[in-house]
């Protein structure tokens, strides 16, 4: 019974805390594309969805890439990045304006495209 | 919260991570065995509640029991493998943390009712009372709500 309401105590924090897992397609997300260029502080290649931590200007984004066989697919491996490099990234960004995740199409590494959504990259 | 991070470096979390391919055997694996639980419980419970007369009850509840007992078994397993590969943010998702209740709910009804008179009489012939009813519809309540939060998980 103490693990229970402990369990459902653990409930009540993660509520206020708001959860930070890998979102499933992209309804979440805005149509336009964006781009955010900052250094990684955190990557995991964990499924269903490889993520990284960026630091930008505007503070820390959490970047969602595709799935793990699409970001194997895109060449956007193990050892392409480590923590602490500069990088690009281009995707759609959540609807809502309080959240800084961003879904990524296409993650740029020193002037290399990782493209993870060929077909979903808008380009200017 | 350290050695939850630190679940995430196991041999079985990197192989999971490392290869894709296993992790879709223990993600099929984990729907089979949830799709057993919930399945043997709904009709189970709907077997108390008054449905599937026909089915005898004693014999079918036994059944049905043990199979969600064995499943159970399976989806946490299976559901500890998975959780293995991302334990921080897991344990930091809301709808994850409800589904866990859920299911401690739903296992701890189930157990009470093994072990209660009424359970007894009704394995021995007796019709289900009121008691065994009500527990159906908490058992209902609990193995549904466990799926739904569980398909939730990746929609926060």
């Amino acid at each position: 019974m103490n693990r229970l309401l402990s369990l459902s105590a653990l409930a009540g924090v993660a509520l206020c805390a708001g959860a930070a897992m890998a979102h499933h397609g992209w309804s979440w997300a805005e149509a336009d594309q964006i781009d955010l260029t900052g250094k990684i502080t955190a990557i995991s290649f964990a499924p269903p969805h490889p993520t990284l931590e960026l630091d930008t200007a505007d503070g820390g984004w959490r970047i969602e890439l595709g799935n793990p066989n699409q970001t194997q697919r895109s060449g956007f491996v193990e050892g392409v990045v480590a923590v602490g490099d500069e990088i690009t990234v281009r995707g759609n960004r959540s609807l809502d304006p309080a959240e800084k995740r961003l879904k990524a199409v296409r993650v740029i590494v020193a002037g290399k495209n990782y493209d993870i959504y060929p077909s979903r990259i808008v380009t200017n | 919260m350290e050695w939850l991070g630190a679940l995430g470096e196991t041999p079985v979390a990197q192989a999971l991570i490392r290869w894709p391919v296993l992790y879709i055997f223990v993600n099929a694996g984990h729907i089979l065995s949830l799709g057993m639980l919930v399945g043997a419980s709904v009709i189970l419970d709907l077997r108390l509640l008054g449905a599937f007369a026909r089915l005898p009850l004693a014999e079918t509840l036994i059944v049905l029991s043990r199979i969600a007992a064995v499943a159970l078994g399976f989806a946490v397993l299976t559901g500890a493998h998975l959780f293995s590969v991302r334990p921080l943010d897991y344990a930091a998702n809301t709808a994850f943390l409800i589904k866990i209740v859920l299911v401690l709910l739903g296992t701890a009804n189930a157990l009470v009712v093994h072990r209660s008179r009424d359970w007894q009489a009704m394995a021995a012939g007796s019709p289900a009372t009121a008691l065994l009813r009500l527990a159906a519809l908490a058992s209902l309540v609990f193995w549904l709500g466990a799926l739904l939060a569980g398909r939730w998980i990746g929609f926060l």
